[in-house]
Formats: structure tokens, C-alpha cells, sequence
């Protein structure tokens, strides 16, 4: 039988999977690393740090502290939050990671710090695992609303975070996207490389604040990347007014029915200023 | 953990929690480290400090002396000597062992190996 390979975040609790064991191999494992490395410097760039400034950034699901080193490379420093001890334990035995420090807290429970402490965000595949229920007391609904609520507040104004994760589908992706929208982000998904199937990369930018332009995916060559039709789909910025159905029996619902029916040439009766309104009960 | 850490934590995340902030402080064990002294770095730390909160972390090992006990003026303008003393509570004092408190519900978070744990588990105290 031909075998799939099975989404780690199929297979239980991000702390129970990533146990001593695998922590290990997670951080020895140097495809990973340099996938991992990748990943996180173009979050950073996604970022958008004002240049030659000295950054405090949170870095969410820090792991074995891969990007984290990422972070300090750049010149900037941070916090790192893991919900899997082993791994925490590895990035604090780290000498490279030395001027940092680590949370020991999962996403869904919120982020543990006080308003407007961080200059920005980094995640790197970790956000997908919040999609998961792992007890019957888990919603992952609330867990992402709540987790982005958290990270809103512990944002500075005008700050980014930007998550890089691997969503199964488009659902998926969706529920990410409106919980964070949800909480008050702007923002949308940024896809380097969407042609290519192993290199395709989605990085969901969420920023405080006003809305801003999203920066462009990469492509695999800039020349040919513009000679192609843009696939509206795949650039998805959130309008969630779009899709709002008007409630029946109001206003808006008797004029678009007035005009349907209009347009399917029916007689109907004009609008006035009285249509929609209820009549008084001794008619 | 370090103190700087303690600096931005807050027990805002549990239910019914408002502020929850400062955390209170328990240190049973700590060392002392020697990171790298970077001048701007530790400015941009300090611009983000809330120095009440630095004054009872650096309390809670027994070094408030270190510091003084209300604001200097701009950090731009301390000496390296001066910003190497607030550098030194913030990066090189390192809580191996202890605990922290919510000040408004009191649950406690344990610091095991110097990681901090938040996560609420049900049942343990």
C-alpha cells in the first residue's frame, strides 16, 4: 500500500508530538533547519522593520529556536513561546540564543504579555496546529480568536506579524484568515512561489493599524511572472462586507426582490417610504 | 527566565484577569550571566521597560541597589558604566528556579530549568 505522509499535526497535541525524541531530531535534522531558516528570514522581511532600528519581536511556536536565530542574526531580539518543553529546552541550552529567552505557553491560551510589548511577530508552521481539537473541551474557533486577540493586544500600533503556515485547504485558510480579522487584524495572504508545488510558500501578513498594501509573493523568475494572467485566487484579501446576506424582511431584502422581480418583468407595486415598515397592530 | 522577561508579562490571557500586571516575582534560584553588553540594544530595551515593575524584579534577587530607585531621565544620555548596571539586571540575571504569580487571581506559574510555564493545568497548584 502506497504510503502518505501524514501531517504531524494529524497525530495529536503539538506536545506530545514534538516529545524528547523528536525534538532532537527536529533540531538535527539539517533540511529543516535550512527550510526552517528560509522561511523565517523572508518573515522577517515580510515584516517590514524600519531599517537600521534595533527590533523586540515575539516569535510564536519558537520550536528548537530556529528562526529565533533568524532574529538575532538581523540585529534584533526576542521572546519565544513553545507549547512542546523538550524543544524549549533545546533552544535554551542554545549559546547562540543566549541574549534571548523562552515562555513555556500554548498559542490557544493566549499570548502572556502586557499590551504594546513587542515590535512584531514571527510564527513559522506553527498556526496550523491551533486548527486541530485535541480534547473535547477544545474549539478551534475560539482557540484562533482568542489567540489573535492576545497577540493584537500585545502588539505595538502600526506593528506586523507574520505567520508561515501550510494549510490543508482553502477552508482552513479561511478560518485562519476571519479569526484574525475577527480580532481587528488587517491583512492577507502572502504566496511566494505559486506555481511551484515544493516551493509554494504562504505567509499570512496581519498588520495593526490602517490597512496597508501587502507586499508581493515571489515568483520564480520576475520577467516571466509578469507575462502571466493574475490568478485572483490565489491572492486572497479579505472583504468579509462581500459576502454579508442582507436579513429577510428587511429593506434592503424588499427592494433587491422588488428588482429581481422587475427585471423578470413582473408587475410590482413602486417603492415608497412606508415598504418594509410594520403596520400597527389594530389595522 | 530572564528579568527583562518578567518585564513584559502579564496574566491578562487568564479569565476575569483586567491587568495582571506586574506579576509578582518569586525567585528561589538564579545565575548570573555574562552576555554581551550592546549599548543601543539595551536603550531600546529600556525605552520599553516599565520601571516600577524592573525595580521589584531587580527586589526579587536582591540587587535593587544596582539600580536606582526611580527613573533617570533620557537613557540616551547614561553613561556606558550606568547602562551596563541596567544591562546587567535585565540580560544577565537569569531565574533558574521560582515562581510567578498573577497579582489578581494568584495562580501560580511555575519556572522550571528557567522556562517559565503558563500553561493553566487543571488540578495542579
Amino acid at each position: 500500500m502506497a504510503s502518505f505522509k501524514v501531517k504531524p499535526e494529524h497525530t495529536g497535541p503539538p506536545e506530545l508530538y514534538y516529545n524528547e525524541t523528536e525534538a532532537a531530531k527536529y533540531a538535527s535534522n539539517s533540511h529543516i533547519t535550512a527550510i526552517q531558516h528560509e522561511m523565517a528570514e523572508r518573515a522577517l522581511e515580510l515584516l517590514a522593520l524600519p531599517e537600521g532600528k534595533t527590533g523586540f519581536l515575539l516569535d510564536i511556536g519558537c520550536g528548537t529556536g530556529m528562526s529565533s536565530e533568524v532574529i538575532l542574526d538581523a540585529g534584533h531580539m526576542f521572546v519565544g513561546v513553545d507549547v512542546s518543553r523538550p524543544m524549549l529546552e533545546i533552544a535554551r541550552q542554545d549559546e547562540d540564543l543566549e541574549s534571548g529567552d523562552f515562555v513555556h505557553q500554548d498559542m490557544g491560551l493566549g499570548m502572556p504579555f502586557r499590551p504594546g510589548s513587542f515590535d512584531g511577530a514571527i510564527s513559522i508552521s506553527a498556526i496550523q496546529w491551533l486548527c486541530h481539537a485535541n480534547a473535547s473541551d477544545e474549539n478551534p474557533r475560539k482557540r484562533l480568536l482568542f489567540f489573535f486577540q492576545s497577540l493584537y493586544g500585545c502588539l505595538g500600533r502600526g506593528s506586523r506579524a507574520v505567520f508561515q503556515f501550510y494549510p490543508e485547504n482553502d477552508e482552513q485558510c479561511d478560518l485562519i484568515m476571519g479569526q484574525a480579522h475577527k480580532a481587528g487584524f488587517n491583512g492577507g495572504l502572502v504566496v511566494d512561489f505559486p506555481e511551484a508545488a515544493k516551493r509554494k510558500k504562504i505567509y499570512l501578513v496581519l498588520m495593526t493599524g490602517g490597512v496597508v498594501q501587502l507586499p508581493q509573493g515571489l515568483t520564480e523568475d520576475g520577467e516571466e511572472g509578469r507575462t502571466q494572467i493574475d490568478n485572483a485566487g490565489r491572492r486572497f484579501v479579505w472583504n468579509s462586507r462581500k459576502n454579508e446576506k442582507v436579513v429577510k424582511g428587511s429593506k434592503a431584502w424588499i427592494e433587491a426582490k422588488r428588482q429581481r422581480q422587475i427585471k423578470q418583468g413582473r408587475d410590482v407595486k413602486h417603492e415608497s417610504k412606508y415598504s418594509g415598515r410594520k403596520r400597527k397592530t389594530k389595522f | 527566565m530572564k528579568l527583562f522577561v518578567h518585564n513584559f508579562m502579564s496574566s491578562r490571557f487568564l479569565k476575569n484577569v483586567t491587568v495582571g500586571y506586574p506579576l509578582e516575582l518569586v525567585v528561589k534560584q538564579f545565575v548570573e550571566k555574562d552576555i554581551e553588553f550592546d549599548r543601543e540594544n539595551t536603550i531600546v530595551m529600556l525605552n520599553k521597560i516599565q520601571y516600577e515593575a524592573l525595580v521589584v524584579a531587580a527586589a526579587a534577587v536582591n540587587q535593587a541597589d544596582r539600580i536606582p530607585a526611580e527613573q533617570p531621565g533620557k537613557w540616551e544620555d547614561l553613561s556606558d558604566d550606568q547602562l551596563k548596571q541596567f544591562h546587567h539586571i535585565l540580560m544577565n540575571i537569569d531565574v533558574v528556579d521560582g515562581e510567578l504569580i498573577c497579582p489578581e487571581t494568584k495562580t501560580v506559574f511555575p519556572i522550571r530549568d528557567g522556562i517559565p510555564n503558563m500553561l493553566k493545568v487543571d488540578g495542579e497548584k
